[in-house]
């Protein structure tokens, strides 16, 4: 019998695929990773699920009559989006806006937010990472869900439900 | 002597009148009687005859005047006899006749008698004075006597040689006379007819014949009178004058041991003018004796200060020639010490030469030194420009770095971005998600490896800043090390230029230390010569220092030996100033002052030994030095007749007085 060279590559290729691992299910899902960033003195993780986009500081227009911490309002691609100055938010005296800053946008509760970071450090996997004692500042342990070792260093886990949901963000507009 | 020639004049001239009347009688006969030249030329041989006569007998008159003062006492007489022998030759020639030539020839022989007659009274002996010397005792004055006897005896012999001698010449002028006499009678004899015939002529030349045979016979006459009469007075006198010495030697008999308060008394006798040079030579005694005891006691203390001198000289001498030593000695060392500084100093100057090329090496060195040092400021200015563009270029480095980095924070929001999208698409979306993990771990990475090249940009940056910094400072080091150097060179020229100064002022110093060498050496021989000298002196003042004491004990002697006289009460005491004004006018010296003073000096050291008298007789002529012969003479004559003077005659004393006038003119 003579066997064409084509159908000898695809009879590899089946038995390859029949005999292949199956692409492992990658634990690396949007509930298990977060993106980390440096809020002033603060290192915190954002959980994947909740990130809607990493953008950078886009003009914003200033709403009269709101808190310090929201710089304003911009456009990004069409869509208005609030800007939520997270250092101030957080108590910082000094404001996070600046050309190195990135605005990380999500969507919580029907609402598009912005929050400005300081610096994006990278994507981390939060599976496997042992739980630290929770930070002393009262603010930050309100909004953080957990705190993680990660790389000898603590890391509290921003849990933007909270945020949307804390009395001080309802005092947005006084 | 004048006084005698004065005395003779007078005959003199009257014999020349004499003689004068005689020619002048004879030139008028031959006047009158000119006709015969025969008779003419006999008369002249016989005129001249006469002539020569005439002056024969001046001579003999001469003579006799020379003897003694017998012609002066004869002198009237003569006078007389002549003026009769005149009258006669006057009363002859007027009678001219050949009768009187017997006559005149008659009266020859009576003269020839006569004169053989004076002859022999001139003959015999002067009656000697006796003077009777037995009756003093004194041994002095008898010997003083004797010597007078002597003396006198010396005199009559004297006198009669003088008289015999007058005798003889008259003798010879009368035989002379009488053989004339004798030719012209035979010349008379021979011309009997010329006279003759001429009888005024030849009574003229008979007449002038007969007062030339008067005019000796009455010479002869008043020599034998003048003897006769002098003796007579001889005799007297020699009687008063021994009275008169027998008194003068009683009062001057003290003045013999030496007694000078004596004072002879001044009569009228012939003693007298004795007596008063008697006196004057006591006071002159006196004064010398003392004058002698002051100066020998001055001498005496002159001698001590000069013996106490001439020790302290000769120690001074011997302390002298001690020093010359030890000055000889230092001299010989500085000789030495001078040699030895002159090779060293001529090491060191060729030390200083060496010195001088050490030098000009280390400048050279110097100067090497410092255009080393101006290339390393430019290899380091070089290197420091090479660092300054190398931290400019790490800057540059950094700026590509820092957008890097940004590219990498740019790739990490992207892979970030897709990687949420990956996991909004879901399962689609797994392989996506990877990739975009993937492409998140790279920006990471990139940013990581920026930021450490960041860092080591900056690390470079601030090494490169200091680098340059401590350049500049090097440079200014090795600037100021440059400037450092330069002086340094300098200094090493100086030091040159001064070595070279130093070498030239040793070698200098090395000829003169040698030349100083030298003039040690010559020095030390000076030296030597001195301390020869320096004994030479030592040796003189001793020997002086005994001639001194000498001297000393010679003055003391002096002092004994005029101790002996008596002087009067405060003479001593007042003479010694007077004795001074006396030698300081003998110190004018004034001739007559001089010769009373030897006179004196002679009489007082007629007592002194001669060898004191020597010796004062040296010390005490102030003005003229003593001449040996006159010393001598003197000796002779205070040996061979002490004191003589106060008893010689006047005529003696005036002899003497000639002796030493004779002496004088040669000082």
């Amino acid at each position: 019998m003579t066997a064409k060279p084509a159908d000898l590559l695809r009879a590899l290729q089946d038995r390859v695929e029949q005999l292949a691992a199956p692409v492992p299910e990658s634990s690396a899902s949007a509930e298990t990773q977060a993106i980390a960033v440096e809020v002033a003195h603060h290192r915190l993780l954002i959980p994947m699920a909740q990130v809607a986009e990493v953008v950078d500081l886009p003009p914003t227009t200033r709403l009269p009559g709101t808190a310090s911490w929201l710089i304003g309002v911009a456009n990004v691609r069409g869509e208005i989006l609030p800007v939520v100055d997270l250092g101030l938010f957080l108590g910082n005296p000094a404001s996070s806006a600046n050309r190195r800053c990135k605005v990380v946008s999500f969507q919580r509760a029907g609402l598009n937010l912005g929050a400005v970071v300081d610096r994006v450090v990278g994507m981390r996997q939060l599976d496997g990472l042992d739980a630290a004692s929770a930070s002393s500042d009262a603010e930050i342990s309100a909004l953080t869900s957990a705190t993680l070792m990660l790389n000898a260093e603590a890391w509290g886990v921003l849990d933007l439900d909270r945020l949307v949901h804390s009395d001080q963000f309802k005092r947005v507009a006084t | 002597m004048s006084s005698r020639n004065s005395n003779r004049q007078p005959l003199l001239i009257a014999f020349g009148i004499l003689v004068v009347a005689s020619l002048a009688v004879a030139g008028y006969s031959l006047l009158k009687n000119a006709e015969n030249t025969r008779n003419d030329r006999t008369l002249q041989n016989i005129l001249s005859s006469t002539q020569s006569d005439t002056f024969e007998l001046m001579l003999v008159s001469d003579q006799a005047a020379r003897g003694e003062t017998i012609a002066r006492n004869s002198l009237p007489a003569l006078t007389g006899a002549v003026e009769t022998g005149s009258e006669r030759i006057l009363t002859l020639g007027g009678e001219l006749e050949v009768s009187s030539v017997q006559r005149l020839h008659q009266q020859s022989l009576l003269i020839k008698q006569q004169t053989e007659q004076l002859i022999g009274l001139f003959d015999a002996p002067l009656p000697s004075p006796s003077v009777d010397i037995t009756g003093l005792e004194e041994t002095e004055a008898a010997a003083l006597l004797a010597g007078a006897a002597q003396m006198r005896a010396e005199a009559q012999a004297q006198r009669n040689r003088m008289l015999a001698e007058a005798a003889q010449a008259i003798r010879r002028s009368g035989a002379d006379m009488l053989a004339t006499i004798q030719l012209l009678d035979r010349e008379l004899a021979a011309l009997p007819q010329d006279l003759a015939r001429r009888p005024f002529g030849i009574s003229l030349f008979v007449a002038s014949a007969f007062l030339a045979i008067m005019l000796a016979f009455v010479i002869g006459l008043m020599l034998f009178r003048e003897t006769q009469s002098n003796l007579t007075r001889q005799e007297d006198t020699n009687e008063r004058n021994q009275e008169a010495i027998l008194r003068l030697l009683d009062e001057i008999a003290d003045l013999a041991e030496g007694d000078l308060t004596v004072n002879a008394t001044v009569t009228e006798d012939f003693t007298g003018a004795i007596a008063d040079s008697i006196n004057y030579a006591i006071e002159q005694l006196r004064e010398l004796v003392a004058r002698v005891a002051s100066t020998a006691e001055s001498v005496a203390s002159s001698a001590n200060e000069t013996r106490a001198t001439s020790e302290r000289l000769s120690e001074a001498s011997e302390h002298q020639a001690a020093q010359i030593n030890e000055t000889n000695i230092a001299i010989g060392d500085v000789a030495s010490s001078l040699t030895s500084v002159a090779t060293d100093a001529a090491e060191i100057a060729s030390v200083a030469q060496n010195s001088v090329a050490v030098a000009s090496t280390g400048n050279r060195v110097v100067q090497d030194t410092i255009s080393g040092m101006n290339n390393i400021r430019e290899q380091i200015q070089d290197t420091a420009k090479r660092i300054k563009r190398l931290g400019e270029s790490s800057q540059e480095i950094g700026d590509i770095v820092s957008l890097i980095n940004e590219i990498a924070d740019q790739t990490n929001i992207l892979a970030l971005n897709a990687s949420i999208q990956a996991a909004m698409a879901g399962e689609a979306g797994r392989g996506f998600a990877v990739v975009a993990d993937e492409v998140q771990n790279l920006a990471e990475r990139a940013a990581n490896s920026t930021k450490q090249i960041e860092a080591l940009v900056r690390t470079i940056q601030s090494d490169t800043n200091e680098a340059v910094a401590s350049m500049e400072q090097t440079t200014s080091e090795v600037v100021r090390g440059a400037a450092l150097a330069n002086n340094a060179g300098q200094a090493l020229t100086e030091i040159q230029s001064t070595s070279e100064n130093l070498a030239r002022l040793i070698l200098a110093v090395s000829t003169a230390a040698k030349t100083q060498s030298e003039q040690a050496n010559r020095a030390s021989r000076s030296m030597r010569v001195i301390a020869d000298i320096t004994e030479q002196t030592l040796a003189g003042s001793n020997e002086s220092g005994q001639a001194v004491g000498h001297l000393a004990e010679q003055a003391l002697a002096l002092r004994a030996s005029v101790s002996d006289f008596k002087l009067p009460r405060g003479y001593l005491a007042a003479v010694p100033a007077a004795a001074a004004s006396a030698m300081a006018a003998s110190a004018e010296s004034s001739p007559f002052y001089d010769e009373q003073d030897q006179d004196d000096a002679m009489d007082a050291t007629a007592i002194f030994s001669s060898e004191q008298t020597a010796a004062l007789l040296s010390s005490m002529s102030f003005a003229a030095p003593p001449k040996s012969e006159e010393v001598d003479a003197l000796e002779d004559l205070m040996e061979e007749a002490p004191l003589e003077m106060e008893e010689e005659p006047e005529d003696d004393f005036l002899s003497f007085d000639i002796d030493i006038d004779d002496d004088k003119p040669k000082s």
